[in-house]
C-alpha cells in the first residue's frame, strides 16, 4: 500500500513533518484537582488528577516522596469495532506504566512526602497516537492541578514507511507495521524523558526519525504553554487580580 | 418467528469521574444505573424492537449502549437516560445485504456496480422513537424538594425520588430507595409536576442537538 503518494502527501492529506490538528482544554472534570482534554486529529484523551491526597494502602506510602500511580484506559466505543475488554489487558498496563514513568521523571515528588498522586486517562476516540495523547493531556493535567514539575512531558511520534519519515502518525500508518517511534521530552531541559520503538530502522535513519520527533515535541509544548498562559490569564480575571 | 435483541446497556464509571470512585472494584451506583436504564428503556416500549429484526427468525441487530460518565456531579441517572436518548436518536440502522450462507455484507452507497445480493433494507435508516422518556431526580428534605442536586447535596441528604415521564405525559417508572424521608403522596406529585415541566425542555433541548447534527 501506498502512504505517501508520489505528490508527497499522505492517505489523510498531510505532509510527511506535518502534524494533525491539536486542540487542548483545561478543566474537563470538576471534581477532579486537575483535569485537561487533549486532541490530536481524531484521538481524543481526558485525563484527570486527583491529588496529592493521602495514600490509600499504607503499606505502599513512602515517607521520602509521592507515590505516583497512573490507570489508562480505553472506552468500549473509542475504536472501530466495540472493544470487549477495555481494562486489566496487558496492552493497557503497559501504557499505565510508560506514563506513570514519565511522568514520575518530571514530578517533584521528593516536595510531598507520604502523599499519593493519582493519574487517570480515559481514551475517547483512538486513532493512533494514544500514547502521545495520554502524555500530553496528563501534562496538562498535573499542571491544572498545580503539582510542582521540573519542565512539562510533552510526546509525539514518528515513523519511517515508503522510504519516508513521517510525524504524528494516524491508526492506518500506525497498523501498517513499519517502525514505530514514540518520544517524550522535557522541552526547556532539552532532555528525552520516553522513547520506544517497535520494528526494525537502521540507525542513521533512526536519528532523522528521532529529530521529527523531537520538533513535533516542541511544537506541542509551544501549544500546551499557550494554553496554561491562557488558562491562568482567564483565573485571574475571576479572581479580580 | 422474529428475533429481536434489546441493547445492552452498560453505564460506566471509570476513576476519572469522581474521587470517591478508586480503580479496582467498579462503583456501586454504575450496576444500579444500568439497570435502571435497562428497566427504563424496555418498558417505556420507546423503540419497535421489530425495526431490529434483518430476517424473521434468522437475524437481527444487536445493539450495544456504553455510557461513559466522565464526571460524577449528581443525577447520574437523568443525564445517563438523556445521553441514551440522544445516542439512539442519532443511531443510523446501515444498508446490507445477506447472501445464501446467512453471512451479512454491508452495502455502500457509492457502489455502481450490480449488486449480487438484495439489500435486507435498501437505505440507511433511523430507529424510529415513541413516546421518548425523561427523568428528573429530586431530594426531599424536611418540606423541600430540591430538583436536579449535585454530588455534594446527594452526599448531604439520603432520601431520592426519581420519576420518569414519557412525552405524552404518561408515568414510566417511579424509583424511591429508602431514605430517612418518608414521602406524602402530595410531595411525590410535586415531584411529577416538576418532572413534567422538564420533560418539556428536555424534549426540545434534544430536538436543536438533533436538527444541529443533520447536514
Amino acid at each position: 500500500m501506498e502512504y505517501v503518494s508520489p505528490e508527497g502527501l499522505r492517505l489523510d492529506g498531510r505532509r510527511p513533518m506535518e502534524m494533525r490538528q491539536i486542540r487542548a482544554e483545561i478543566g474537563a472534570v470538576s471534581k477532579a484537582d486537575g483535569s485537561a482534554i487533549f486532541e490530536m486529529g481524531n484521538t481524543k484523551v481526558i485525563a484527570a488528577v486527583y491529588g496529592p491526597r493521602e495514600v490509600q494502602n499504607r503499606s505502599q506510602q513512602i515517607s521520602s516522596h509521592a507515590l505516583v500511580r497512573c490507570e489508562y484506559c480505553m472506552a468500549n466505543f473509542s475504536t472501530g469495532d466495540r472493544m470487549r475488554k477495555s481494562k486489566g489487558d496487558r496492552r493497557s498496563t503497559e501504557i499505565s506504566l510508560v506514563i506513570r514513568q514519565t511522568m514520575e521523571a518530571c514530578i517533584l515528588t521528593h516536595l510531598l512526602p507520604r502523599s499519593q498522586i493519582d493519574i487517570y486517562v480515559q481514551v475517547l476516540q483512538a486513532d493512533g497516537g494514544t500514547r502521545s495523547a495520554c502524555i500530553n493531556a496528563a501534562t496538562l493535567a498535573l499542571a491544572d492541578a498545580g503539582i510542582p514539575m521540573r519542565d512539562l512531558v510533552t510526546s509525539c511520534s514518528a515513523g519511517y514507511l515508503n522510504s519516508t519519515p513521517l510525524l504524528d502518525l494516524n491508526y492506518v500508518e500506525d497498523s501498517a507495521g513499519g517502525p514505530d517511534v514514540t518520544l517524550g521530552i522535557l522541552p526547556k531541559l532539552d532532555k528525552v524523558t520516553l522513547l520506544q520503538m517497535d520494528s526494525k530502522l537502521p540507525i542513521d535513519i533512526l536519528e532523522n526519525v528521532m529529530q521529527l520527533a523531537i520538533e513535533g515535541c516542541k511544537a506541542i509544548a509551544n501549544y500546551i504553554r499557550e494554553i496554561l498562559l491562557a488558562n491562568t490569564k482567564q483565573l485571574e480575571y475571576r479572581r479580580g487580580v | 418467528m422474529l428475533i429481536f435483541v434489546i441493547s445492552a446497556i452498560d453505564f460506566h464509571m471509570p476513576p476519572i469521574c469522581s474521587p470517591i470512585v478508586r480503580p479496582g472494584r467498579p462503583a456501586e451506583a454504575s450496576p444500579m444505573v444500568s439497570k435502571q436504564l435497562s428497566n427504563t428503556i424496555s418498558s417505556s416500549r420507546m423503540t419497535d424492537l421489530k425495526e431490529l429484526s434483518l430476517v424473521s427468525g434468522k437475524a437481527a441487530w444487536m445493539a450495544y449502549l456504553d455510557i461513559y460518565c466522565l464526571d460524577a456531579d449528581g443525577a447520574l441517572f437523568d443525564a445517563a437516560l438523556l445521553s441514551a436518548i440522544a445516542a439512539l436518536s442519532h443511531l443510523q440502522i446501515p444498508s446490507i445485504a445477506m447472501n445464501d450462507d446467512g453471512k451479512i455484507v454491508l452495502v455502500s452507497d457509492e457502489d455502481g456496480q450490480k449488486r449480487a445480493q438484495e439489500p435486507v433494507n435498501k437505505e440507511k435508516r433511523k430507529l424510529t422513537l415513541r413516546s421518548i422518556p425523561f427523568s428528573l431526580t429530586c431530594i426531599l428534605h424536611k418540606n423541600y424538594i430540591l430538583a436536579d442536586p449535585t454530588a455534594e447535596e446527594e452526599s448531604i441528604m439520603e432520601t431520592h425520588v426519581t420519576v420518569v415521564l414519557d412525552t405524552s405525559g404518561q408515568l414510566i417508572s417511579l424509583y424511591k430507595p429508602g431514605g430517612p424521608v418518608l414521602a406524602y403522596t402530595s410531595a411525590i406529585q410535586d415531584c411529577a409536576a416538576l418532572t413534567r415541566q422538564r420533560v418539556k425542555e428536555l424534549n426540545n433541548f434534544l430536538d436543536k442537538a438533533n436538527s444541529a447534527m443533520e447536514v
